[in-house]
């Protein structure tokens, strides 16, 4: 079944990563990058995501403040964390804020199947 | 010489109112061996007037006279001078007027018709007044003697006594400062005590008694004594006992002194002497006294345990040949700086070796010692073991760099984790994209193999082109350059930080070693870029000029840590009050007058005034709890300034 995503990272690189592999395995997913929160939010005024995956340290916004703010905005949209946070604190909050906290590095298909999980 | 001899020149005074008697006592006087000066009155006014000019040795008087009798004038010449010899010379009395008159105080009573006792009596008459006044002038030089050592005795600040011998004694003299030791306000009141009752312990005089029949004399001897309200108090008392005919003891002659304050002085200062020794014996320093001829005056305990030479084998001996494996070389330029400048010299480390062989570091002051304040007696020198403390300082230098790499750690795990996450990504569209080209390639050799077979390539070439659409040929010839170049630039990125994770973690050879501080700072940059890069932008102005410096390496990128978290940490505070800030943090390196200088800077909310004096203070932090154990700067302190010789001074803009 197809859906739609919305990547944020502040790492150009793993955002390409990430879109060459979706481009190249799942011609079912349609995708969007952002390369910050304050990115993120302007294209979730003018498209409909069903899922944002969004890294927690960045420049600016966190991850965390983009997913509450998406919470309260666009509930229905599935919030995934991918992160290399390590610390306790972070990875509390994430796991209440967010449907799912997955952590960096981890491979491809098993991202997506994680996100794939949440539409079963 | 008496002045009253007889040979001398006598004046007498006669009262006479017959002429031709009064020549005639004159006459018979001048047969006799007195010289003399006679003045003849016979009125009693003229007596009177005459008695005022001169001051006769002998009055002579009849008993008739002119006015008045001769019970007048003895009255008036007893009343001008009291000794003077007064004698009656006159005719027939009844023998009741002679007995009056002598009584009446008239020396002697001679009739006319009897002068041959004239000149005995006279000359009698001086002789006694003569004996009289030299008794009386005797009685006046011991009154005064007497009265001079009874003011001495009573005004003395010491109480003297004289006492029996018995028991109970008893006072039979003292004076009234003895009475007061004793708390009595009379010396009658000090005389009716049982001596006994006087000392605190009463068998104590028993003792003192038994001891001066012995010893004869006692002097300075110290005893408890009590007053009359029960309080005790010292005395210090000196006797002598004297003895009667028969060799028995009779008397005792004493005095006595309160010397309480001095007594308990005393004690206050031995205690005082028993707990400085004490406590110089407990401490667990270096106690060596030395005199200005090198000799060893003191060895404490502690430096008999440190150095396994006791006491009693070292005082004395020349402190330069005691044994001791140190630098003397350090020590005797210490001593030296202490003896000229005439102050206390610290040597901050010196290594010296254990009596186990061991070597340990002690912390050493040198003291010059001045008795009265200004002749030098020599020097002290106080040494601490700090072998512990270096130890512990080791470890908590130690301790600190665990915990930034621990920090460090999580930051540097995210900076690992990105690239990892896309070399992985590419990794994985290079072996998919690689299975679709495999697959196109062996399609193309088979066409080269056939190219003779043109029906063959033209179905293999459509072949070919179904296949490049499936496997999107396009995008994949675009997207494998940047792939390729991302991954190797993500790996570039991760062999970048674990090298300079392992350049910073190195433990250090101990020694210092010529040290590229740029690159140091590039290391630690690096390492530590997750702390900062959230909060700001790092901007590196290294002086490439800067050449190598020796440097405990380690230690140095330790202090460069702890400035740049300290600097991300202000700009991350300022940032939380003034989310415009853009956060800067600036390291700079430059050569001034032959010292490296490194400067890390930063827009952040700055030091106030009133903590900038503790920022080097072990423990102290603004930051909360968690974030900082407040050991960053006091270390990097230690090891700049202590370990380096060099400055880390407080800069504001």
């Amino acid at each position: 079944m197809g859906y739609s995503i919305l990547f944020v990272d502040d790492d150009a690189n793993l955002l390409q990563g990430i879109s060459r592999l979706l481009t190249l395995e799942r011609v079912d997913i349609t995708f969007d990058i952002a390369d910050s929160g304050e990115a993120a939010l302007e294209l979730l005024e003018k498209n409909r995501y069903d899922v944002v995956v969004s890294d927690q340290k960045m420049t600016g916004m966190s991850g965390l403040t983009l997913l509450s703010m998406a919470r309260s905005k666009y509930p229905d949209m599935k919030r995934v964390m991918l992160s290399a946070q390590v610390r306790e604190e972070v990875f509390q909050e994430a796991e209440s804020l967010a449907h799912k906290y997955i952590s960096k590095p981890c491979d491809f298909e098993m991202i997506l199947s994680e996100i794939d999980k949440l539409f079963k | 010489m008496m002045k009253n001899n007889n040979s001398e020149k006598k004046i007498i005074l006669h009262l006479e109112d017959s002429s031709e008697d009064a020549e005639l006592i004159e006459n018979i006087l001048r047969r006799g061996e007195l010289i003399f000066d006679i003045y003849l009155v016979s009125e009693l006014s003229e007596f009177k007037e005459l008695l005022k000019t001169i001051k006769p040795d002998v009055i002579l008087s009849d008993f008739d006279l002119p006015g008045f009798d001769g019970f007048e004038a003895l009255k008036i010449a007893i009343e001008s001078d009291g000794d003077v010899p007064f004698i009656f010379v006159t005719g027939a009395v009844g023998e009741e007027m002679a007995v009056t008159a002598l009584k009446s105080g008239a020396t002697d009573f001679i009739l006319k018709n009897n002068l041959g006792r004239l000149v005995p009596a006279v000359e009698r008459a001086l002789d006694e007044s003569r004996i009289a006044l030299e008794r009386k002038k005797l009685y006046y030089t011991l009154k005064n003697s007497e009265e001079r050592y009874r003011t001495l005795m009573e005004n003395l600040p010491v109480g003297v006594y004289r006492s029996t011998f018995l028991s109970p004694g008893r006072i039979i003299q003292a004076n009234l400062s003895a009475a007061h030791l004793h708390g009595f306000n009379s010396i009658e009141e000090f005389m009716g005590v049982d001596i006994e009752k006087l000392y605190s312990e009463p068998e104590e005089r028993e003792k003192f008694l038994s001891e001066l029949i012995k010893h004869k004399k006692i002097k300075n001897r110290l005893i408890r004594y009590r007053k009359i309200s029960g309080d005790k108090f010292w005395g210090s008392v000196s006797a002598t006992c004297h003895f009667d005919k028969s060799d028995n003891p009779d008397w005792i002659d004493g005095i006595v002194e309160d010397v309480t304050e001095r007594v308990e002085n005393e004690r206050k200062l031995k205690s005082i002497n028993e707990e400085l020794d004490l406590l110089i014996s407990s401490l667990s320093s270096i106690i060596i006294g030395v005199s200005v001829k090198d000799r060893i005056t003191h060895w404490n305990p502690f430096a008999e345990k440190v150095f396994d030479i006791k006491a009693e084998d070292i005082i004395g001996k020349q402190f330069a040949e005691s044994g001791i494996k140190w630098n003397w070389e350090s020590v005797y330029e210490a001593i030296g700086n202490s003896v000229i400048n005439e102050k206390s010299v610290r040597i901050d480390e010196l290594r010296f070796e254990k009596s186990d062989g061991s070597s340990g570091i002690l912390g050493f002051n040198i003291n010059p010692l001045k008795r009265g304040g200004d002749i030098l007696e020599g020097f002290m020198i106080l040494g601490r073991d700090i072998t512990e403390k270096k130890i512990i300082e080791t470890q908590l230098l130690q301790t600190n760099k665990l915990e930034a790499i621990g920090q460090l750690a999580a930051g540097v795990a995210h900076e690992i984790n990105s690239p990892l996450q896309y070399v992985g990504d590419n990794l994985k569209f290079l072996n998919k994209s690689f299975t679709g080209l495999a697959s196109l390639l062996e399609i193309f050799a088979k066409v080269s193999q056939n190219i003779d077979d043109a029906e063959l390539c033209n179905k293999t070439m459509r072949q070919a082109d179904e296949l490049s659409r499936k496997i999107k040929l396009p995008f994949l010839l675009e997207q494998l350059p940047m792939a390729l170049e991302q991954s190797l630039d993500g790996v570039d990125r991760v062999s970048k930080i674990v090298q300079s994770m392992k350049a910073f973690s190195h433990p250090g050879t101990g020694s210092k070693m010529p040290t590229n501080i740029n690159r140091s700072i590039e290391n630690t940059v690096t390492i530590s870029r997750n702390e900062w890069k959230y909060d700001c932008e790092l901007e590196l102005n290294l002086d490439p000029e800067l050449p190598l410096v020796p440097c405990f390496e380690s230690e140095l990128n330790q202090v460069i840590l702890n400035l740049i978290v300290n600097a991300a940490d202000a700009v991350h505070e300022a940032k939380l009050k003034d989310e415009n800030l853009s956060g800067l943090i600036k390291i700079y390196t430059t050569l001034d007058n032959g010292y490296a200088v490194i400067k890390v800077e930063d827009n952040g909310s700055g030091i106030p005034e009133r903590i900038k004096k503790r920022v080097f203070d072990p423990f102290f932090t603004t930051k909360d709890v968690g974030k900082g154990t407040g050991q960053g700067l006091p270390i990097s302190h230690s090891i700049i300034v202590e370990k380096h010789g060099g400055m880390l001074p407080l800069e504001e803009n």
